[in-house]
């Protein structure tokens, strides 16, 4: 970014806490509406029984208050409403919400964002192991592969708090839908890696209802499909030796540059992630 | 340029069979001022009611005046709902050992 560039960027009070590359791809504050985020829909032909059982539970993202029992509305980082993705009251429940955009240039990206995350306050304890995680992942093709870079921030796993970065780079067997349509269910409790060696302590803040919001920022380069960086908050990981999911190219997915967040629960209670504002910048002329 | 009002549409129930007593999830719907839900049957029709009802948390629920009954198989039915505060959801009544394949859609704005 250019020193005009961002001394203009760094004077808006609402776009002065991220640091972006030079060009904007989108930038999405949900006090705007939701901005192009939507469910997570699998693949399926003739019936929607015939979609993935993964997939058919993920439900509609929506505009939340951040409003609890015991204390009101909270709110979100800069105003009254962030997007808000919740699972069902279930063990082991995903959701996730979508963004499907194309890229204008095989470049390097960054996504940035402000997250939280909480069980839904249905029990007065302090239900800290109740979510399982919450993650981003890209959905990514070229000419020749079509690359998922997958992370999560696994809170806890079987009533244990973990509070580990993972990724997963080993790829999912496909299930054939039809002639034409192919489905696979890359978000299963399979093959996540530790990222580093130590964990990060997220700030929970104790009761389900206080939130305190949490800074995420993910690089990426889409002409070497590689990770370039990841930060949580002041933590900074090293993404040399990190890969993604990796399948040949599919027949017609070209240049896919679709951003996921997704959360899954831990226990029979909804598990919801909320996204303040997010902003995809890219380094392009 | 007038600024233009947020609307959405949310998929509650997709499809799915659903039995006695099924409850939609929880929506929040405090930015939007109407709603309609919509209910297509999409199989296995049988008689029954559809309530909306209020919720103070998304936790604790009421019932409300506001209800459907389920339309015959291919056909859609919606309730209209005004002044229902941050959370919306559905409650469907059937006869018991039933189970009806539904599409429910909350169009906001």
């Amino acid at each position: 970014m250019k020193d005009l560039q961002k001394i203009i960027f760094r004077s808006n009070p609402k776009l002065s806490r991220f640091s972006p590359l030079s060009r904007i791809l989108f930038f999405d504050d949900f006090d705007n509406g939701l901005n192009g985020w939507t469910s997570l829909i699998g693949n399926y032909e003739d019936d929607l029984d015939n979609m993935h059982p993964g997939f058919r539970q993920f439900t509609t993202p929506m505009l939340s208050s951040l409003s609890f029992f015991d204390n009101g509305t909270h709110g979100s980082f800069d105003g009254t409403y962030a997007m808000k993705i919740a699972t069902q009251p279930k063990f082991g429940a995903q959701n996730a919400a979508i963004k499907r955009v194309t890229y204008i240039k095989p470049c390097p990206i960054q996504i940035e964002c402000f997250f939280t995350f909480k069980p839904e306050a249905s029990e007065r304890k302090l239900l800290e192991t109740d979510l399982r995680s919450v993650g981003i992942l890209l959905d990514l093709q070229n000419d020749e592969n079509r690359i998922m870079p997958h992370l999560r921030y696994l809170n806890s796993f079987k009533n244990t708090r973990i509070e580990r970065w993972q990724f997963k780079e080993k790829t999912v067997p496909f299930n054939r839908i039809s002639g034409k349509t192919v489905t696979h269910f890359h978000f299963a409790e399979t093959d996540w890696e530790n990222l580093g060696t130590n964990k990060q302590v997220l700030c929970y803040n104790e009761i389900p209802t206080k939130i305190n919001w949490q800074y995420l920022c993910l690089g990426f380069d889409l002409k070497t499909m590689r990770y370039t960086h990841f930060q949580c908050n002041d933590i900074f990981y090293d993404m040399n030796e990190i890969g993604s999911l990796e399948i040949p190219a599919m027949p017609n997915l070209r240049g896919m540059l679709n951003v996921v967040f997704f959360v899954e629960s831990d226990t029979d209670r909804r598990s919801c992630l909320y996204i303040d504002s997010v902003i995809v910048s890219g380094d392009w002329d | 340029m007038p600024e233009l009002k947020e609307s959405t549409t949310a998929v509650l129930i997709r499809g799915q069979g659903v039995n006695n007593g099924y409850t939609t999830e929880p929506y929040e719907v405090g930015w939007a001022t109407e709603a309609l839900f919509f209910i297509l049957t999409m199989k296995n029709f049988v008689k029954g009611i559809i309530h909306a009802q209020f919720s103070p948390d998304g936790i604790n629920w009421a019932d409300t005046e506001l209800k459907m009954e389920l339309p015959p198989t291919g056909n859609v039915s919606f309730i209209r709902i005004s002044h229902f505060g941050n959370w919306l959801r559905f409650k469907i009544e059937i006869p018991e050992d039933s189970t009806v394949k539904l599409m429910g859609t909350l169009h906001l704005k």
